[in-house]
């Protein structure tokens, strides 16, 4: 097995890193990794220059049991979350949760061990990074949630440094309107009055 | 690539649209009378001038002065009928993070059946160069707008129908979805296929960011629309023929998008029903607060399921409505129309919508239904607890009167001894001052005087009389320092490892052991005297409720001789002691991933 046989791009071969590191795949074969965490550590990695070619936008998704919420998430990087199922590197389990909603949870497939082990070290390096606290340099930046609270963290469990992920914050623009009447509206409702 | 605004990422642009109009829509819980209270609210008869509107209620009636929440929207009313619709302008002003720069102005439509519609003309943005503006730019825009018309819709809603909005999207209404709809003149991407579009890649990604997972592609005159599960673009150069028909299929997607979150909090108000059986089982082995958690979200429950009975009423006749103005409307549509297939679409959907809205009816109905049967259910479990309360009270009651009426007797037999004592005491005193069966001489010469035994007789009685009250006296003292104590008793509703308990209990100086077997539990009591040691809290007795068949501590109660002690704290160290001893040690963990 190799890279250039299985043509994965560098986005899915840092994605499955990612998912395999979060997941301790090598020592724990029976953990999954929660879709929305997940989301947060892709939105976290973008916005520290990793998953070059993914962006992110805020769209309204029910979100851990506490109704809908506008999520930041990465459409490619769902995209390639799906190519990586059906290339086989991926599973997925559905279970539902205590909030009455249903949850997916993504881990590396057997099939992927292998590939994983030959992937280039400059990608395992980037992904690694991001786990490491930019303040003390230990190996022990690690995604924490506060869920009644919608919050997202990385915090340092050695000098308990942290970082806010805004997942759920949407990024403002600066922009114009000016109110548009629809003719229909008003010439079926002045209609009725007239 | 380009940076845009305040996201923190640089994005990656693939199809624009130039000159963009943004309609979003939505159903709301309205009826004549909700329109009509809306009228007033807006003060639409002086329409032209217009009001800052805000949600906030006149709280103080007799303050001459108010404050407002620093957020401004000016809604002008531009056309009504009182119980009707209402067209108004609305300028939105909501606080804007340092860099933004936001001016938003809409349009608003709002009938008596629910269809609400803003409207607003996209006519700068940053990063737009001649008209021409990306998706990845438009996303932005188009989740602000929809939160700020939220927020400036809430405000004009009554009490009652944000309720209803509460409820549904389960107090996160103000971030509730709209669908949208995209009218365009252009888009910047021509492929020979519309099909093309569905590329599992870039262009599939950036549509599907806006209007969601990506349905169905048509070719348009000189343009395309893309049906997405929760809104659609068309962009072509006569778009304005196709805005009635797109409004129209907005209005049915509205309505199926607030079906969606509305069936949601069904199931969730049902599966949280199998959670409060388990909390009524618990009650049944005498946790109380189960019971009153059960009781509670009965309440609550009623209350949202009456809510969402509404919340269908409301949905079936603004279904009516829209379906008979879409049949009424006019029939020479019918032969030339080219939209007449997208008209019976609607048509279709509005049915299938019906029968949404009746399945949703069967499932009300059985959550109604469970729950008058829990309701009983719980009913019939708290007049259980009453009725053993009753019986324990009567018990009480009996032993305590059995009680007093020892104690008045041992109180009338104390009397006479005291009485006794009194008198014993002064006849010793006054043989010690007249010595023992002798006379001094002038007491001698006092009885022989006229009135001198009389007096004598008149002192021992007074001394007498005064030893009593001073005894009497001096006993109740006594009795009010032995009744200073405080007593806590405090419900615990815990599982239990008994074993630990057991030998826990062996630790303790007890006092008393009581056993009461009835059916499934044994329901023991035991008091015991804490050893009070130097930095413990002064304890007197401790007396510890469990079921031990159940494996189950129901209530702790304590005494304290020291009148400022606080009882949270002593209970607090009570429990600690226990969770120290292992009491409520249940599991025994292996050795899993973590």
């Amino acid at each position: 097995m190799n890279l250039e046989e299985n043509e994965l791009t560098i986005e899915q071969q840092e994605l499955l890193y990612l998912i395999s590191k979060i997941t301790d795949s090598n020592n724990c074969p029976t953990n999954w990794v929660k879709e929305t965490p997940l989301q947060a550590m892709m939105f976290y990695a973008i916005r520290k220059g990793i998953f070059n070619e993914y962006d992110y936008a805020p769209i309204s998704s029910s979100f851990l049991g506490q109704g809908r919420k506008f999520v930041n998430i990465s459409k490619e990087g769902e995209d390639d979350l799906g190519d990586l199922r059906e290339m086989g590197f991926l599973e997925t389990i559905r279970l539902s949760s205590t909030t009455h909603d249903f949850i997916t949870g993504y881990r590396s497939s057997p099939k992927s061990k292998k590939l994983i082990e030959l992937l280039p070290n400059e990608v395992k390096e980037r992904i690694d990074h991001i786990f490491i606290c930019p303040k003390c340099k230990a190996e022990n930046f690690a995604l924490n949630i506060k869920v009644e609270k919608s919050e997202f963290k990385m915090v340092c469990n050695q000098c308990n440094h942290d970082e806010y992920i805004p997942l759920v914050i949407p990024e403002d623009v600066s922009y114009k309107t000016k109110a548009y009447f629809f003719e229909n509206l008003d010439k079926k409702n002045m209609g009725d009055e007239l | 690539m380009t940076t845009v605004g305040n996201i923190d990422d640089t994005l990656t642009e693939i199809i624009k649209l130039k000159n963009v109009k943004i309609a979003l829509v939505e159903w709301l819980p309205f009826d004549r009378n909700q329109l009509s209270a809306l009228n007033i609210k807006l003060d639409s008869l002086h329409r032209k001038r217009g009001h800052i509107v805000t949600a906030r209620k006149d709280n103080s009636p007799s303050e001459i002065i108010f404050k407002d929440d620093g957020i401004s929207c000016k809604v002008i009313v531009e056309e009504f009928e009182p119980s009707e619709y209402v067209s108004f302008h609305a300028f939105l002003n909501f606080p804007e993070e340092d860099g933004i720069n936001q001016t938003e102005e809409i349009s608003g439509n709002i009938n008596s059946w629910g269809r609400v519609i803003y409207g607003a003309d996209l006519i700068e943005a940053e990063g737009s160069i001649d008209g021409w503006i990306s998706l990845d730019i438009l996303t932005r825009i188009i989740v602000d707008l929809t939160m700020d018309t939220s927020q400036m819709i809430d405000s004009l809603l009554t009490e009652y129908q944000r309720n209803l909005l509460d409820l549904v999207f389960m107090k996160e209404s103000a971030k509730r979805t709209k669908v949208l709809l995209l009218l365009a003149d252009e888009i910047s991407v021509h492929p020979e296929s519309p099909q093309e579009f569905f590329d599992g890649e870039e262009l599939q990604n950036e549509l599907e960011q806006v209007i969601g997972v990506l349905q169905k592609v048509e070719s348009l005159s000189e343009g395309f629309l893309f049906k997405g599960s929760s809104g659609m673009i068309a962009a072509s150069k006569n778009i304005k023929n196709y805005e009635q028909s797109l409004l129209e299929r907005s209005f049915s997607n509205a309505i199926r998008l607030f079906l969606d979150d509305y069936s949601s909090i069904i199931w969730h108000l049902w599966d949280e029903s199998r959670f409060i059986e388990k909390d009524i089982d618990k009650a049944m082995l005498g946790d109380i607060t189960s019971l009153t958690r059960a009781q509670n979200w009965i309440t609550r429950a009623s209350s949202d399921a009456i809510m969402l009975s509404d919340i269908l009423s409301y949905l079936r006749d603004s279904i009516t409505e829209f379906v008979s103005e879409l049949a009424e409307s006019d029939p020479k549509r019918l032969h030339y129309d080219p939209l007449i297939q997208e008209l019976k679409l609607i048509l279709d959907d509005s049915h299938i919508t019906t029968k949404r809205v009746n399945d949703t009816q069967k499932v009300i109905h059985g959550l109604e239904s469970k729950m008058v049967a829990l309701r009983d259910f719980s009913n019939a479990l708290a007049e259980k607890h009453m009725r053993r309360i009753s019986d324990s009270m009567a018990q009480n009651t009996k032993s305590m009167t059995q009680m007093t009426e020892s104690n008045n007797r041992a109180s009338d037999a104390l009397s006479i001894i005291e009485l006794i004592l009194a008198g014993s005491v002064i006849i010793d005193v006054v043989l010690v001052l007249v010595g023992e069966y002798a006379y001094p001489e002038w007491l001698g010469n006092l009885f022989n005087s006229g009135f001198g035994s009389i007096i004598v007789l008149g002192v021992t009685a007074v001394l007498w009389i005064s030893m009593f009250i001073f005894l009497r006296l001096s006993k109740r003292r006594l009795e009010s320092s032995a009744i200073r104590r405080q007593r806590g008793a405090y419900v615990i509703g815990r599982k239990c490892n008994v074993e630990n308990l057991e030998n826990y209990l062996t630790t303790k100086n007890i006092l008393l052991r009581n056993t009461e077997c009835e059916g499934e539990s044994e329901l023991i009591s035991v008091t015991w005297e804490p050893h009070n040691n130097k930095g413990k809290p002064e304890i007197s007795s401790v007396i510890l409720y469990f079921d031990a068949k159940e494996k189950f501590i129901i209530q702790i109660d304590f005494e304290s001789s020291d009148m400022t002690i606080n009882l949270k704290r002593c209970y607090d160290y009570l429990i600690a002691e226990m969770e120290e001893s292992g009491i409520f040690n249940l599991h025994e963990y292996g050795n899993a991933c973590y």
